[in-house]
């Protein structure tokens, strides 16, 4: 950024001076999170929609695959069904919420597995060096070449549709960036005094592994499975939509969709249904939205060299 | 130079390799006999015949362990035979080279709209930072990385196509029209939605990370050096800052090209474009195997040769990649 | 001798995150033309925030307090705009930094960088300003300036960098140069090269010089007068004899005993002096004297800031130890 400045005095600061009492990293990282908004927000956003696909079914007394057949194809805010209905006439609402458990827990559990794999994979590389690396960053590399969704879809077919299928398909393809991450990362510290140091003095390899690269190393590792999360979800909802990845009758935010992508010009009485396509692709949006602004968040906070200009 | 190139160059041949080995097996691994295949697209040529069935598996080798199809297979198609479609009984070759230019239409238009947007837009909120300008930029640019495509094709296709009707709907072409002028524009219509929707995603996630790339190298001292020396703020950013982002920017913007034939198979398939994305959706589904390998190999190649241009621009770009790092 | 700078009630704050701190609290000085001042103090203490306001070449965060004025040749350089801020720096006024290794444009070749000094203050057009390049290359002592000329960065090593940064410097032969510590990224025997190169170049062009370091053996070559500032404030001032000869404040006396000798007589000595403590960060400096706490003399008085006190030797010091000294205006 220009680094000049321009007529501006003293006058125009207001004395925001606080004495700093940041006794620990985690204070100073809590504070940094605090003031980013648009993380604060996705936060809490996020935990509603995690708090609405979780809890609301409990509320509701339709179930996902109950068919009103006294109103097919409702627009939202009719009378029971605060979002419409498709055309056999499920509640959209009730689906949204089942679809959100499913396409959540996707999401989640894959970047986490996704997330340890790759740490686990870059610690090793960065750590112990030699063939061992310069193997797994080939194997990376390759791997990266793949054209990835493409792969995915064949993935689907040859493992299968259903969750766990899902979750596996998207590990095997997803751990390669943070796996580089972390590598990068451990090469660096690996180089610091702190850790030649504690080589020289013969401290066990795992030892060292654990107490001086694995707390610097979670940051990034962090902030990795946030991104994961949101490609995961996008991804999950993606294969979904073309067909392959969660099968009806199982809802999810992706297949339904699909479903609605029969409508888009009208039904047989000339109604376009948007709020079949708008709603479920909207909580897709939504949700990866926040995930996102959690993560943006998360870095800037766990960045120790990060503490912004207001 | 030319050695850079060269060494380059080796370096991707066993990568070549490996990738051809992990598709094929893992198109290997899909469930389905393709003599079944055959036989229920075919049932009266190939009648329920143990003895036919035997000599058809001899014939095309299907029960050959697993190297030995891969090396048959990386024979035929480093001789060019890809091989028959059983969903087209077409030559796959034919296929692609057909669908091809389709797909490279959209991509390329798409991966133009996407520079056009995101460099400026980049450029200036990095400039602006934190100004009103930068923060609108980033939540653009948040909304832009998360919006699923086939979505935001949907939505865009309900406002513009059915609501508005200024568009057309799917496919590329519209039969019957006339005229070099009026099949351009023709064409230029169906291929507006497509490609926004395909180029305005990437713009998103380009806009941050020119941004950030800017940002880095405006923290440089030599661009400190710059302000000392009196050059002004346009000059610096230009001539000074941008030129030295340009190694970051050029990485990304040339390696996320697979990305856009990625995303062009949602895209496509959304919009009925007849590219080589769809074709591949529609391999994959079908199990047409020699197609879909194909597709998947072709795929793979793009990737390398992305690789390649973007080395190639770094070295118009830095000379200290020129030079082979002569020197301190 | 002509007053070109005069700086009064410099004081630098900047606004973050975490509040407002005030690195640089209320110092003034003056420079008059050809003389060379050297700002001395441990890392931290915002002798290069200072050396950098000069010119303003601090952060968007960064700002001057109300009663700060900095006087070049009669205009006041806080209230400047930015076109005439241009025209100065560079022209009348140049830098040199501290890291030659990434103060140069990676991607352009030295002549050019040099060149673009001339194109722009002096409206030279590109072979004017390629071959007064390869002049200025060949003043500071690089040999066979004119092949040198067509090399980039890269391609130089550290002293010769350095050497191409003077170049730049100087290259309008400026009233002021401000060197941020010079010598500090570079080994010892090219320092001495480049010591000599700057004692040379600063008599032939009669440009004042501030030099910012932490250095005193530096101060020792090249200065004339001295500034020794601690933790935002300057704690003594002096012609540079009479510093060393006689340092008044416990902080310069400190420094200058913690130099490692090896003179016969303190052979019985164990340990090498130093100064107990750490410079404290601008959010958290003491209350009164700043550097009570590490001060050996430290008396009740001292929770009061000191005022600045001209002694009969002609020093400005910054101690209650003084006390009873005229009063420095």
């Amino acid at each position: 950024m220009p680094k000049l400045f321009y007529r501006k005095k003293l006058e125009e600061l207001e004395d925001k001076a606080r004495p700093l009492h940041i006794n620990s990293y985690w204070q100073l990282v809590w504070l940094k999170f605090k003031s980013h908004k648009l993380a604060m927000i996705g936060a809490v956003i996020l935990l509603a929609i995690v708090a609405f696909s979780v809890f609301g079914p409990l509320f509701v007394k339709v179930g996902y695959d109950d068919m009103d057949f006294s109103s097919l194809f409702s627009p939202p805010l009719t009378r029971g069904h605060p979002l419409g209905t498709d055309e056999l006439g499920h509640d959209v609402l009730v689906r949204i919420m089942y679809g959100g458990r499913i396409s959540l827990f996707v999401g989640f559990a894959s970047s986490i597995i996704t997330t340890l794999i790759g740490t686990l994979i870059g610690l090793l590389s960065g750590f112990y060096g030699g063939i061992v690396d310069r193997f797994l960053m080939r194997f990376v590399d390759v791997m990266l070449s793949i054209p990835m969704f493409p792969i995915l879809l064949t993935l689907t077919l040859v493992f299968g549709s259903g969750i766990m299928n899902i979750i596996l398909v998207l590990t095997v393809f997803g751990w390669m960036g943070v796996a580089r991450l972390v590598r990068g990362l451990v090469l660096s510290i690996r180089e610091t005094e702190y850790v030649m140091s504690a080589r020289a003095m013969g401290v066990r390899s795992v030892r060292i592994i654990l107490r001086h690269v694995l707390p610097n190393v979670i940051p990034i590792v962090i902030v990795s499975a946030t991104l994961n999360m949101s490609y995961a979800i996008l991804a999950e909802s993606s294969l979904s939509y073309l067909g392959l990845g969660i099968q009806p009758p199982m809802p999810s935010w992706g297949n339904m969709l699909q479903r609605a992508m029969n409508y888009v010009l009208g039904t047989a009485t000339g109604v376009s249904p948007w709020w079949l396509t708008f709603f479920p692709g909207f909580f897709i949006f939504l949700t990866v939205l926040n995930v996102n602004f959690l993560g943006d968040g998360l870095r800037d906070a766990l960045d120790p060299k990060f503490v912004s200009e207001s | 130079m030319k050695t850079y190139f060269l060494k380059r160059f080796l370096e991707l041949i066993p990568i070549f390799f490996a990738i051809s080995i992990i598709i094929f097996v893992i198109m290997n691994s899909m469930p389905g006999d393709p003599l079944l295949q055959m036989r229920m697209q075919n049932p009266r040529a190939m009648a329920n015949d143990p003895q036919r069935m035997k000599e058809l598996r001899e014939y095309y080798r299907l029960d050959d362990p697993l190297p030995v199809k891969y090396f048959t297979w990386l024979k035929s198609i480093m001789t060019g035979d890809l091989g028959y479609s059983s969903m087209y009984k077409m030559p796959v070759i034919d296929l692609i080279t057909s669908r091809l230019p389709n797909t490279l239409i959209l991509t390329i238009t798409a991966w133009l709209i996407g520079l056009v947007f995101a460099l400026p837009i980049g450029i200036l909120s990095a400039v602006k930072k934190y100004s009103v300008f930068d923060y609108s930029t980033t939540v653009f640019a948040f909304i832009g990385i998360s919006l699923p495509s086939f979505w935001f094709a949907l939505i865009a296709i309900i406002i513009f196509s059915v609501n508005l009707k200024w568009l057309p709907v799917s496919g590329m072409a519209t039969y019957g029209v006339v005229g070099t002028w009026n099949i351009f524009v023709d064409r230029l219509r169906y291929l507006v939605l497509p490609a926004f929707v395909l180029g305005l995603v990437q713009v998103a996630s380009w806009v941050r990370y020119i941004r950030t790339s800017l940002l880095e190298v405006l923290d440089q001292d030599y661009v400190r050096t710059a302000y000392a020396k009196g050059v002004p703020d346009r000059k610096v950013i230009i001539k000074h800052a941008l030129k030295n982002a340009m190694i970051p920017i050029i990485t990304i913007i040339a390696l996320d090209i697979p990305y856009f034939f990625g995303g062009a198979l949602i895209i496509e398939t959304v919009f009925s474009w007849p590219g080589m994305g769809r074709l591949m959706y529609q391999a994959v589904i079908s199990s047409d195997y020699n197609l879909a390998i194909s597709c998947l190999m072709f795929l793979a190649i793009i990737t390398l040769i992305s690789n390649l241009v973007a080395d190639f621009l770094y070295v118009l770009v830095d000379p200290r990649i020129r030079m082979g790092r002569k020197g301190t | 001798m002509e007053k070109i700078l005069k700086v009064e009630n410099l004081k630098i704050s900047f606004k973050t995150q975490l509040g407002r701190i005030t690195p640089v609290d209320g110092i003034s000085f003056e420079l008059s033309e050809g003389e060379t001042l050297g700002i001395v103090g441990e890392s931290g203490c915002g002798k290069t925030i200072t050396a950098f306001s000069i010119i303003k070449l601090l952060p968007k965060n960064a700002f001057l307090g109300e009663n700060t004025r900095i006087t070049f040749r009669g205009r006041d350089l806080a209230m400047i705009d930015k076109e005439d801020l241009q025209r100065i720096r560079g022209k009348s006024i140049s830098m040199v930094f501290q890291e030659p290794m990434t103060s140069l444009n990676p991607l352009y070749t030295i002549g050019w960088q040099i060149s673009e000094v001339y194109k722009l203050h002096e409206g030279l057009d590109e072979s004017q300003a390629m071959q007064k390049s390869i002049e200025m290359l060949g003043l500071v002592g690089i040999p066979e300036p004119a092949k040198r000329v067509k090399e980039y960065p890269h391609q130089l090593s550290g002293g010769m960098r350095q050497r191409v940064m003077i170049a730049m410097a100087l290259a309008c032969s400026p009233m002021l140069l401000i060197a941020d510590e010079p010598t500090t990224a570079l080994d010892v025997t090219i320092q001495a090269q480049v010591l000599e190169l700057m004692n040379d170049l600063k008599s032939k062009f009669n440009t004042a010089t501030m030099i910012i370091t932490h250095d005193l053996g530096v101060i020792a070559e090249m200065c004339d007068r001295v500034l020794v500032m601690y933790a935002g404030q300057i704690v003594e001032s002096s012609d540079v004899f009479r510093l060393f000869d006689n340092p008044l404040h416990p902080y310069t006396r400190g420094l200058i005993h913690s130099i490692p000798r090896i003179e016969v007589k303190k052979l019985d000595q164990k340990k090498l002096n130093v100064i107990e403590g750490f410079v404290p960060h601008p959010s958290k400096f003491p209350e009164g004297c700043r550097f009570r706490p590490r001060c050996s003399f430290a008396m009740e008085k001292c929770v009061e800031r000191p005022p600045v006190y001209l002694t009969e030797t002609g020093h400005t010091v910054s101690c209650w130890r003084f006390e009873g000294s005229e009063l420095y205006e």
